[in-house]
């Protein structure tokens, strides 16, 4: 080798390029992390209160009307949470009885949605349908289950759609809405409910305008007029 | 003010499937014409194929962006991933041909 | 390699190939009830739901690719470093403990199914969570069997040689076992989980095992094509550079829409623009490789190992790359999530990317294992290469057909209701698409079934110049 090797063929020059762009890519996504993880942190009862919006917002919203709306400012539907101001931003106001009640804590919102949640792992739910879109394609996406039509037209026959939706959940097949049938997946009377609370809570989690144009033609929540 | 996100009409979604592949099928054409002129296994013209594979690469991107209706942000990527497009083979081949040439003839220090 | 005598790391990694392609068969059989149940919905209902189905068929998908990686390791390892694989005997005790909690895992599976809304059914019968349902008990587990295969590769390094595929691998294998465990905690906040999952799936499949693969590629192309190791090395730092650069920051093309803040849109944008750039270097690397030893009149030393590379390369530029990039940009990416489309990505995507090269390597064990100085394509190997690579081909150009049907009318004109979902599942070229998954379904079965045939039966039906080529070796040797 009388001639002097070039960069480009060092096998040294690539080890260290790759090391450098694995570590440097490494640490942008851990800072990007750490910023999403804290805009991404459950929203409080105080939030809701002094009508901070939260990514996530605390459970407590299972006492308020949940709407998706287009934001004009910005470009898409983002959950409304108790009713909409003049600019469409959430006034956290207007109440929706859940179960009878609209005063449910903290403490309890926050334990009904926590046995939600362990129930959606337990029983599978994401292998026949997307949460947030993501899981398996055998089912609808439950994203904003809470707010489809199909729940406001079985509604009145069950005094109230969060009751349509945990009858539906004890016993599936019985209330089958099409030839492919959810199964009966043992659900009680406790996990129903608390699976109903979550698919309200997880309605009201802004997705960045996913799903989009949601109920445009029947008229789902009335999302555009 | 521009948005982000823009209505999709639903006519629209085959062209958008359609064209977003052939960006890529256009790319891997162009890829693969310049490798094979370059390696001297078909004729020297065939490089006009390689370009005009990128020029249709580029057509078919323009018109992508053109029905996602994307906003000034990624029409920036997306003009700077087509230009990346045509210098990337050229780089790619550089290399090869100077390692290549460098190990052409020495043996490998390990034979397994 | 020197007549039959194998390494005692090798032969631990045939009883990894064995389960591996045992696994693929059962990805496969639940694969096909799922399809079955889409068209026919009453097939096995209350015996064996969908979901059971389902999570069966990618769980087998991982923990075979897994068991594939893991046994390919194996077989280079002592290749190598030039030394014999240390602690092969806890390797193997890892080995059996590994394959009886799949076993119980999978017996849960199908008996249990589900459990209660508490704790107890995370820990024991199933976490829920996609790709990584299994319970946090077998998570342990794993992670104790993949620490004793750490040890095994990397005291075995530290002992011999310290090539530029160990140390890639070396790296690699400590990145995929520490992301594991990103997945492995409960919480309450279905965005924070699934953000976490994501690290596991992504950083899996779209960096750590691309980079695998890179380095696995490496080796059988020096085994297959006697390549430059100093040209295959130098390749593979340049591969580890451009899928990190591209892939680490490309986990943003899943924070589009699960809770988490805009500006993902613009980072996951900007990198899955360049995923397909590391897929073009390898497919003009593979070209180049070709043209050049094609020029020098070169044989394939294992031409079913290249055959299957060969897959690979295209599968996962077409897979990964073209599927890929149809879907990915946020604009559109609003109206795919959550349908058919990444169901069409998948399947192709998984099977260049993943499979192909890990049946290559299955072959070239199978070689190593026979010691034959080369191995042909018998027609049995041509039939179920053929028949796997069409049919996964034709599969995702069906679903591809249901998934637009689907985009355009559940989310293009019936804004993404139930109502909405239900008239495009009915919609007559999205049952078509569906229907004809099921057939090419049965074409990779029946193109699974040549495959296992070759793989035992390939080395006995080589023709006569193989066998005397190999015999005047041995007795040159």
């Amino acid at each position: 080798m009388d001639k002097k090797p070039s960069v480009w063929t060092s096998n040294r020059f690539w080890r260290r390029s790759a090391t450098w762009v694995t570590g440097v890519s490494a640490v942008l996504l851990i800072l990007l992390t750490f910023d999403t993880m804290a805009q991404m942190k459950m929203g409080t009862e105080e939030d809701i209160k002094n009508k901070i919006d939260r990514r996530i917002p605390s459970p407590v919203v299972i006492n308020y009307k949940i709407d998706y709306q287009l934001n004009r400012r910005r470009g898409h539907e983002v959950p409304i949470i108790g009713g909409m101001d003049a600019n469409g931003k959430s006034k956290y106001e207007e109440k929706e009885k859940f179960f009878g009640r609209d005063d449910w804590s903290e403490e309890e919102a926050r334990a009904l949605i926590h046995k939600g949640k362990l129930t959606i792992q337990a029983k599978n739910c994401m292998d026949c349908h997307t949460l947030l879109g993501n899981g398996a394609y055998y089912a609808p996406d439950l994203t904003k289950a809470w707010l489809d039509p199909t729940w406001d037209t079985l509604a009145p026959a069950y005094n109230g759609k969060e009751y349509a939706i945990k009858e539906f959940l004890k016993n599936p097949p019985a209330m089958a809405m099409h030839e492919r049938k959810m199964p009966n997946l043992g659900i009680t009377d406790e996990e129903a409910k608390a699976v109903v609370a979550y698919l309200k809570f997880m309605s009201a989690i802004d997705t960045n305008g996913f799903p989009r144009n949601f109920g445009k033609i029947k008229g789902a929540v009335d999302a555009r007029k | 003010m521009e948005y982000y996100m823009q209505d999709i009409p639903h006519q629209d979604f085959l062209p958008i499937f359609v064209v977003s592949a052939m960006v890529i099928i256009f790319g891997m054409m162009y890829a693969g014409f310049f490798t094979i002129v370059k390696l001297r296994l078909v004729k020297n013209w065939v490089m006009i194929l390689a370009y005009l594979s990128w020029l249709a690469l580029v057509g078919c991107m323009y018109y992508l962006g053109e029905l996602l209706r994307v906003e000034p942000y990624t029409q920036k990527v997306l003009i700077g991933a087509m230009v990346g497009y045509l210098i990337f083979p050229h780089i790619v081949y550089f290399l090869l041909e100077k390692v290549h040439n460098r190990y052409e003839h020495s043996e490998p220090e390990l034979k397994t | 390699m020197q007549g039959n005598r194998l390494y005692e790391g090798q032969k631990l990694a045939l009883k990894y190939f064995t389960v591996a392609i045992v696994l693929f068969g059962a990805q496969l059989l639940f694969g096909l009830f799922a399809a079955i149940q889409f068209l026919y919905p009453d097939f096995l209902f209350g015996i064996l739901d969908f979901s059971i189905n389902r999570m069966l068929h990618i769980n087998a998908l991982v923990v075979w690719l897994l068991y594939a990686m893991i046994g390919a390791v194996y077989w280079l390892l002592p290749d190598e470093a030039g030394v014999e694989v240390v602690g092969v005997k806890l390797g193997e005790i890892a080995f059996y403990i590994l394959t009886a909690a799949v076993a119980v895992v999978v017996l849960v599976y199908l008996f249990i199914q589900v459990g209660p809304g508490e704790e107890s059914t995370i820990w024991f019968i199933t976490e829920g969570r996609e790709y990584i349902e299994a319970p946090r008990w077998a998570d342990i587990g794993i992670v104790a069997v993949v620490l004793v295969f750490l040890y095994n590769v990397y005291a075995t390094v530290m002992k011999g040689r310290h090539t530029g595929i160990l140390v890639v691998l070396m790296a690699d294998l400590i990145a995929l076992a520490g992301l594991y465990l990103a997945g492995m905690f409960y919480t309450d906040n279905i965005s924070v989980d699934q953000f976490w999952w994501w690290w596991v799936v992504h950083l899996w499949v779209e960096a750590t095992w691309e980079v695998y693969v890179a380095a696995v590629g490496g080796y059988i192309l020096i085994k297959t094509l006697n390549a430059n190791r100093k040209v295959v090395e130098m390749w593979l730092w340049i591969e580890v550079a451009m899928m990190f650069g591209s892939g680490i920051l490309g986990l943003g093309h899943h924070y589009f829409w699960i809770g988490t803040p805009e500006y993902w849109w613009e980072i996951g944008a900007l990198f899955s623009a360049l995923e397909p750039v590391p897929l073009v270097g390898l497919f003009v690397h593979v070209l180049y490789d070709w043209g050049k030893e094609t020029g020098k009149g070169n044989t394939i030393k294992n031409v079913p190992a290249f055959a299957w590379l060969t897959v690979e390369t295209f599968g996962n530029f077409l897979g990964a790359g073209v599927w890929g990039f149809m879907h990915t940009l946020p604009q559109i990416n609003l109206y795919t999530h959550g349908t058919q489309w990444p169901a069409a990505h998948g399947h192709l995507a998984f099977y260049g990317a993943y499979v192909a090269i890990m049946i290559s390597a299955i072959y070239i064990a199978v070689q190593g294992k026979a010691g034959l100085k080369e191995l042909k394509m018998t027609k049995a190997g041509w039939w179920a290469i053929s028949l796997i690579t069409v049919g996964v081909l034709l599969m995702t150009v069906a679903l591809t057909i249901s998934a637009y049907v689907q985009t355009m009318v559940e989310r293009g004109m019936y804004g993404a209701t139930w109502e909405g979902y239900f008239v495009a599942q009915a919609n007559t070229w999205f049952v078509q698409g569906i229907g004809w998954r099921l057939v090419t379904g049965l074409m990779v079965l029946v193109g699974y079934g040549f495959l296992v045939y070759d793989l035992l039966t390939c080395d006995k039906k080589q023709p006569a110049e193989v066998y005397e080529a190999s015999k005047e070796a041995a007795a040159a040797a």
